[in-house]
Formats: structure tokens, C-alpha cells, sequence
């Protein structure tokens, strides 16, 4: 009960935030007489979006596809090799500095690349978004599997467990709560590799929605481009959360 | 179980230098004995216990038990239970208790129930570890270890890092258990009284590398009641002990 009540405050509080930065917007807008080329009042980027609610769904759709494959194709490519570090030392000298360099670069320059080789179609986005989906989980899986104390696996062994049992049975429910905040951040990666793909070269999606939209100086469209994939990248973030919340009962995190 | 060590010496190398933590140690347990291994702190206690489980393999010298000595770890043989109580923290009690016999494809065996009762966790069987008291969760690690009916209990410390309170009182259930199951138990800690209150022997170690200073026989009556601890034998024990700790 009290809980429960904790979590509607927490709800409202940041609803508040919303409504009062919704009422500075509106009133810079009215005081400065800003047009709407340049910045759009909240209330044009709704209407905004209502008159183009069909387009924006199937575009937002788009990249949300996209960005699921790809957050889907990462993060399993990252926990496989996480598992080959684990249990090939020499992989992991001879791999892991690179992944760890490769996880501080900046992927997104890749994107022009991507669309040489792979096309304008949704390969060269499912592409990127899985680039860039795959280092956090890498790393913070090869963390969870290996951040284990010694006596947890000298009990295991004491107990005449084999490799397999020991992998299934400490390894990997131990690194389901490193895992999870790494899978977060990886959605929301995922979206932002697939919108800046599209923003290279596509003839659907959100990205492509937006560039389009600035070529017509719509900025209304534009903008009701950005609330649509930021809320579709937001209920992305939540579900993982869920997920975790179902899966990781024994850790709260928060 | 019966369990002979003969001339048994661990080494542990770090680039060039060869440091011994245990040397020539010989000792044989009896079936059903409670030993316990007592010494300065970090002169080799635990290595000791660990090369009886076979988690090490010695540098040379044998451990037999049960006039078993091959290398590979036999399966029902030993449990060992850790200063920490190392349960699993997505498993509740029950399923932490029943580990072992996943790992050893024994799911008929329906001890848990039983050994949970025994070390007093009745009614905690689907809590987390999370959710228990320091004590409580030692209490659950000696019911998993106790699950595959082993011959031999090999324990670290368990009740190192327990209040007295506690501490006392699990030695009281342990003896009681240990009486009821007849299996055979060597104990680390670095407690005297402890170690005299549990004990047909005493091995106390020197400092490192550990070797065998003294085998004080414990001739206190049992079964063994805190009272005893009052006792002039008992103190008289404690301090003889004591006094060939280095």
C-alpha cells in the first residue's frame, strides 16, 4: 500500500515538471512572438502530430523495427562473445581491448558506410542500431559472468558440478543483474543508430520523416517527428525495465 | 569416514619465489571424529581443508578418505560449509537447500524437507536469503550441505562472523546433529573455546607454512551442554590449548 503510493508520487512529480516546462515554452512563445519556422508552440507540434497521425505511426513503426532487431541481434551477438570470453582466455586477450576501444567510439560515423554496402533499405539501419546495441551488453555481460566469488564456485565444485551446470547454474543468473542496465541503455542506442541511419539515406522511417520535413522548413512536423520516436524509445526503455523488474526480483537496483 | 593424510605439502609459487603454506602434515581422522584445526591466522588453515576436499591438489603427499585417494572429487563423499554462507540469492531456502542434488541428478532424494526441519529453518523454506538473518542463512548453507548424507562435513569458520549468542548456539545443534547423522567433521576456526567445545581433537598449527605443532585430545564427557564451558576442565583445556598457539 504504501508502496504503491511511493509510486504514484513518483508518477506525478515528474508529470508536474512536464505541465510547468510546457507553460514556460508557451509563454516564451507568446512573449517573444518566435515564428513557428524556427520554434513551434507546444500546442502547434500537437496538432501537428494529430493531422499527421497516420504518417507519423507508420514511420515511427519503421524505426522502432528496426531498432528491435537490431537491440535484439546486439545484445544476443554480446552475450554470445561474452561467453566465448569467458571461457576462452586467449579470445579474450586476443579481442576484448578492441571491444573495449571500439564500445568509446563513436560507431555513428559508420552509417554512410552501411548504406554503401547494404542499401538504403532496412539492413543498413538493423545494421547500425545492432553495432551499437552490442558493446554495452559485451561488456557488462563478461562482467556478470565472471564478478563471482571464489567460494561460490568452489561450493558448486564441491558439489562435483560440471562446466555446463555451473554456467547455468551460478554464471548466469549472476550476470542477469549486470546484464539489464546494459540492455536499457542498448535500446535506447539502438533507436538512435537507427534514426541517424535513416537520416543517411532511406525512404522510410522517422529519420528519413525528419530530413523530409526539413527540406519544407515544416518544424512542426519535425518536432512532432522527435515526441514520436522519443515516446516509442521510451516505452522501448520501460519494457526492458519491466522485464528486469520480473526477471532480477532478488536485486532492486533503484 | 576414515580420512588419512600422509606427508602432505602445498606450495604456491609466485614468479620466482616458491612459498610453502603447508608442510609435511600427517593426520588421520576417524570415522565419526569431530577434529578441529585451529592456528594463527593465514598460516594455512583453509588450504589445508580445501586439499581435503580436493579443491587443490597438493604438491606432494596424499589425502585418502575413505581408503578413496584417486584425484577426482567423489561425489556424496563431502560437504563443505564457508565462513560465508555462499547461498544463492535468486534461490529461496528450499531451493538453495536442494542444490546439490541437481547437481548430482539426485531429485528423488527427499531430504530437504527433513534437513530444513533440522537446523531449525522450519517455516523460512520459501524465504530469499536476503530476507534472513546472518544466522539463519548459515543455518540453511549447513542444511545444503548436509542433504547428500555426507560421510564427511568439512567446515571453514562457520560461525566466524556470527554474534555469540549465535555462535553458541549453532555449536550446541551442530553437536546434535553431528549425533544423530554420525558423519565425520573437521572444523576450522580460530576460536579456542569453540574448538574445545566441539572437539574429540584439536590440531594446532604452526605458523607458516603449517605444520602440525600439537594433537591436544579433548576427553570432556558428551553430549556437551554450554554449562561445561563453566567448568574447570574446560577452562583448563582452553588455556593449555591457548598457550601452544603461536
Amino acid at each position: 500500500m504504501h508502496q504503491r503510493k511511493n509510486r504514484l508520487i513518483s508518477c506525478k512529480l515528474p508529470l508536474l515538471t512536464f505541465v510547468i516546462l510546457i507553460c514556460i515554452w508557451e509563454f516564451i512563445d507568446y512573449v517573444f512572438q518566435i515564428r513557428e519556422v524556427i520554434l513551434p508552440n507546444p500546442h502547434e507540434i500537437l496538432a501537428s502530430v494529430l493531422a499527421n497521425w497516420g504518417i507519423l505511426i507508420k514511420h515511427t513503426s519503421i524505426t522502432m523495427l528496426e531498432s528491435v532487431f537490431g537491440f535484439l541481434i546486439g545484445s544476443s551477438i554480446g552475450v554470445l562473445t561474452a561467453i566465448l570470453f569467458v571461457y576462452s582466455a586467449k579470445s579474450k586477450q586476443a579481442l576484448y581491448p578492441y571491444a573495449i576501444a571500439l564500445k568509446a567510439t563513436p560507431l555513428y560515423a559508420l552509417a554512410p558506410l552501411l548504406i554503401v554496402w547494404f542499401g538504403s533499405g532496412l539492413l543498413a539501419k538493423i545494421i547500425m542500431s545492432a553495432l551499437v546495441a552490442f558493446f554495452p551488453v559485451l561488456v557488462s555481460a563478461v562482467k556478470g559472468f565472471t564478478s563471482i566469488e571464489q567460494e561460490s564456485f568452489d561450493l558448486l565444485r564441491s558439489f562435483s558440478a560440471s562446466k555446463w551446470q555451473i554456467f547455468v547454474k551460478l554464471r548466469f543468473p549472476n550476470s542477469l543483474p549486470h546484464l539489464f542496465p546494459a540492455l536499457k541503455i542498448s535500446t535506447t542506442l539502438a533507436v538512435v543508430g537507427a534514426t541517424i541511419a535513416e537520416f543517411t539515406g532511406a525512404s522510410m522511417g522517422i529519420g528519413h520523416l525528419i530530413v523530409n520535413a526539413s527540406y519544407y522548413l515544416d518544424t512542426s512536423l519535425m518536432f512532432a517527428g522527435i515526441v514520436m520516436i522519443s515516446l516509442a524509445g521510451i516505452l522501448f526503455f520501460y519494457s526492458i525495465e519491466f522485464i528486469e523488474r520480473k526477471v532480477v526480483f532478488w536485486q532492486r537496483t533503484d | 569416514m576414515m580420512i588419512e593424510i600422509k606427508n602432505l605439502r602445498k606450495e604456491w609459487k609466485k614468479g620466482d619465489v616458491t612459498l610453502a603454506a603447508i608442510d609435511d602434515i600427517n593426520l588421520t581422522i576417524k570415522k565419526g571424529e569431530i577434529v578441529t584445526i585451529i592456528g594463527p591466522s593465514g598460516c594455512g588453515k583453509t588450504t589445508l581443508l580445501k586439499l581435503i576436499a580436493r579443491l587443490l591438489t597438493p604438491t606432494s603427499g596424499s589425502v585418502s578418505i575413505g581408503g578413496d585417494s584417486n584425484k577426482r572429487r567423489s561425489v556424496k563423499k563431502l560437504s563443505i560449509v564457508f565462513q560465508n554462507p555462499v547461498l544463492l540469492p535468486w534461490r529461496d531456502v528450499k531451493d538453495n537447500v536442494r542444490l546439490p542434488n541437481e547437481l548430482n541428478n539426485a531429485e528423488q532424494n527427499n531430504n530437504v524437507q527433513h534437513r530444513i526441519n533440522l537446523v531449525g529453518l522450519k517455516g523460512f523454506e520459501n524465504h530469499y536469503p536476503a530476507e534472513l538473518s546472518g544466522g539463519m542463512q548459515q543455518r540453511a548453507a549447513i542444511a545444503r550441505a548436509l542433504i547428500l548424507n555426507p560421510g564427511l562435513l568439512l567446515m571453514d569458520e562457520p560461525f566466524g562472523a556470527l554474534d555469540e549468542i549465535n555462535r553458541n548456539k549453532l555449536n550446541l545443534e551442530l553437536l546434535k546433529i553431528w549425533k544423530r547423522l554420525k558423519s565425520t567433521i573437521v572444523f576450522v576456526t580460530h576460536s579456542v573455546s569453540e574448538a574445545v567445545f566441539l572437539s574429540d581433537r584439536v590440531v594446532i598449527l604452526s605458523k607458516r607454512p603449517a605444520k602440525i605443532k600439537e594433537i591436544a585430545d579433548v576427553n570432556l564427557p558428551r553430549p556437551r551442554e554450554l554449562g561445561i564451558k563453566e567448568s574447570l576442565e574446560f577452562q583448563e583445556y582452553v588455556k593449555c590449548i591457548r598457550e601452544k598457539i603461536d
